[in-house]
């Protein structure tokens, strides 16, 4: 993971990959289909729109000397040009085939057998530029030729090239024949599309194989060139239109073959019928990744577990350094403070909460004014059990004709502190001046301001 | 190799959890005791037990020992009820006392009684004894209608001043009682004052 392409990708540079986000929901999908060969890789990048056609923008190829993990990387920048940064979904196809695997065979231990220069590519990739799926090529454009109508004829093939091969596909009543020439066996008779003998040595397979006899092969994209029918010996060669109606397919600078080789590729990501391939690099990447992750996970789980150990041995040396009984009077005594403080505190909150009464009647009779006398101050609960307040009276003679601010500001000294509304000031002109008499309602319980 | 790693990590994380829970058995309540912080904690506790008297009463006490403790402690009240009429105060308390202990025997037990008694005791020895300038005029008690315990009455003469410090040491610690009336007023002289207050016991489990 530490390679250059990891890099240039956590730099941001480099494209989301196939990580397509929801909130783009709407927007053209944005894909790249990658073409892998025995020796050549081919890139192209696709538009798809909702409701329309998917078009094909770019493309590009790459002979396998060529190829690795920086080249691809570049290629998918260049591809996507100015819209990197937008997520875009990677598709890979394989076009091998049992006889072009580097062991013979087409599977080993479920995988195809890759080329080594392919491997050594994979394996340098970001685990993000890595594809959505894999799939066979040969399974996808079995696909596509199936839906296509002149195919529908028994004895019919259908020839075309790409990426320096040849392909041949035919049906039977079950079975799909294919085969893949060297470039050197192509053309090698000018006058005629195909070579005499690759098409009898087909028509010979193609006979083993589907038990029929091939009477015409197919030859698409070819109208503009020939159109005329060439009969090779026994079979007759025919210029046909593309198999699939797809108008800009050649617009990115590609054959039509190698067009239509991409498109069966997009198509795939739609079907249902086709082998998706685990492609083995993902998985040892995976694996890979995992198990570092959890190196990492079980250096930092050691380095814990003995700090831990080493806590634990410190707790149980001093466990052995002191007299039990000591620990026990300490555990006693603890028990008891803490007992103690936790009666403390609901007596604090008890004391300010019952107070009140108290408080009142020394606020009342302090700053009592100098011309006021006061007879009586009585607190009391009313008659009916409300829990909730006492009624207040206080009275008194007042030494002056009427109230002065002063006597005004007595009482509002503690009737503003009680905020209650329901009070009443009586004065009853006296011989010596005024008497007064006060009530209010006073809150039980609470914190007197 | 990818298994072997699976197998460490359950290994380490077995360990881990072993290791905790020995830890934590090692240290709890064995942890090392500071020279001097047990006479210290002992200290701190002594003070508290004065300044919070009525210490909670263990459910667990027996008949027997709730008996002992509530005579004990009508023993203590009547020491001070003697003091209190040598000077002059009309104090039957403990006569009120017996005749409610005879009249509810059966509906209270005797941690609430005992609880009540406290209350009693501390209203007794904080709030109305030791000031100069404020008498006992008489303390006793009458039934209440709302609690099941009797209220407290006391009628006190004296100067406005030793009387509202008399008031002070009340709004100390007045947990478990009720403020049910208070009562000032100026006497026909005009230099002392008269008050009647009267409180209930409400809270049964004080402190």
């Amino acid at each position: 993971m530490d390679s250059w392409a990891t890099k240039r990708y956590n730099d941001q540079v480099m494209l989301p990959g196939w990580k397509a986000g929801w909130w783009r929901f709407g927007q053209p999908e944005r894909w790249i289909t990658v073409c892998w060969t025995q020796d050549r890789v081919s890139f192209c990048f696709w538009l798809k729109e909702a409701g329309k056609l998917a078009k094909a923008l770019e493309s590009k190829q790459l002979p396998a000397c060529n190829l690795n993990a920086r080249s691809y990387v570049e290629i998918l920048e260049a591809l996507t040009g100015k819209q990197t940064g937008k997520p875009v979904r990677i598709i890979w196809m394989l076009m091998f085939t049992p006889m072009e695997t580097a062991s013979g065979s087409a599977k080993a231990g479920g995988y195809p057998v890759m080329p080594d220069w392919m491997e050594a590519c994979w394996k340098q990739l970001p685990l993000s530029l890595m594809p959505s799926f894999s799939c066979y090529g040969l399974d996808c454009i079995v696909k596509q030729l199936r839906d296509w109508d002149p195919m529908d004829n028994k004895g019919t093939g259908v020839y075309f090239e790409a990426l320096g091969k040849g392909y041949f596909f035919g049906f039977g009543e079950q079975e799909t024949f294919h085969r893949i020439s060297r470039p050197a066996k192509l053309r090698a008779d000018p006058d005629r599309e195909l070579d005499a003998d690759w098409c009898q040595q087909t028509r010979m397979l193609y006979r083993n194989r589907t038990g029929l006899e091939l009477k015409r092969i197919l030859l698409p994209w070819t109208v503009k060139r020939n159109s005329l029918v060439v009969v090779s010996g026994d079979i007759e060669l025919i210029p046909v239109l593309s198999p699939v109606d797809v108008a800009n397919l050649p617009g990115a600078g590609m054959s039509e073959a190698l067009a239509f080789l991409h498109y069966c590729l997009l198509q795939a990501e739609e079907g249902e019928d086709f082998i998706m391939l685990e492609d083995p690099v993902r998985s040892y990447r995976g694996r890979s990744q995992s198990v570092s992750t959890m190196k990492t996970g079980i250096y930092l789980l050691a380095c814990g577990w003995v700090l831990l150990f080493l806590g634990a041995c410190q707790n149980f040396n001093r466990k052995s350094g002191q007299d039990p009984a000591l620990h026990e009077d300490w555990n006693r005594e603890k028990a008891e403070w803490k007992e103690s403080n936790k009666r403390y505190r609901k007596h604090l909150a008890d004391v300010s909460d019952n107070a009140l009464p108290y408080k009142l009647v020394a606020e009342v009779a302090a700053n009592v004014p100098q011309q006021l006398e006061l007879e009586r101050i009585h607190l009391w609960e009313p008659p009916v059990k409300s829990q909730r307040i006492h009624y207040l009276r206080v009275e008194g003679r007042f030494h002056d004709a009427e109230p002065n601010g002063e006597f005004r500001q007595w009482i509002e000294s503690f009737k503003d502190d009680l905020g209650s509304g329901h009070e009443q000031l009586r004065l009853t002109p006296d011989e010596s001046g005024l008497r007064f008499q006060f009530d209010c309602e006073v809150p039980r319980r609470g914190e007197f301001q | 190799m990818r298994n072997l790693w699976v197998f460490l990590w359950l290994i380490l994380m077995v360990l881990q959890l072993i290791t905790y829970w020995l830890g934590s058995r090692w240290a709890t309540g064995d942890q090392e005791v500071a020279p001097g912080l047990l006479a210290l904690a002992q200290e701190t506790n002594r003070v508290w037990e004065d300044y919070l008297p009525q210490q909670a009463i263990p459910e667990n006490t027996s008949a027997d020992e709730g008996i002992f403790e509530r005579e004990s402690l009508l023993m203590e009240l009547r020491r001070m009820e003697e003091s209190l009429k040598g000077s002059g105060a009309d104090v039957d308390l403990t006569a009120d006392l017996e005749k409610w202990f005879s009249i509810s025997e059966h509906s209270l037990n005797q941690i609430e009684y005992i609880h009540y008694l406290r209350g009693v005791r501390w209203w007794m020895k904080s709030v109305f004894s030791g000031d100069q300038g404020c008498r006992i005029g008489r303390i006793c008690l009458y039934p209440d209608g709302v609690s099941q315990f009797p209220c407290l009455v006391v009628e006190l003469t004296g100067s406005p001043s030793s009387m509202g410090r008399c008031l002070k040491r009340a709004n100390g610690s007045t947990r478990g009682w009720r403020l049910v009336e208070l009562d000032l007023n100026k006497t026909a002289t005009g230099e002392s004052w008269w008050m009647l207050g009267s409180c209930r016991y409400v809270d049964e489990n004080p402190l």
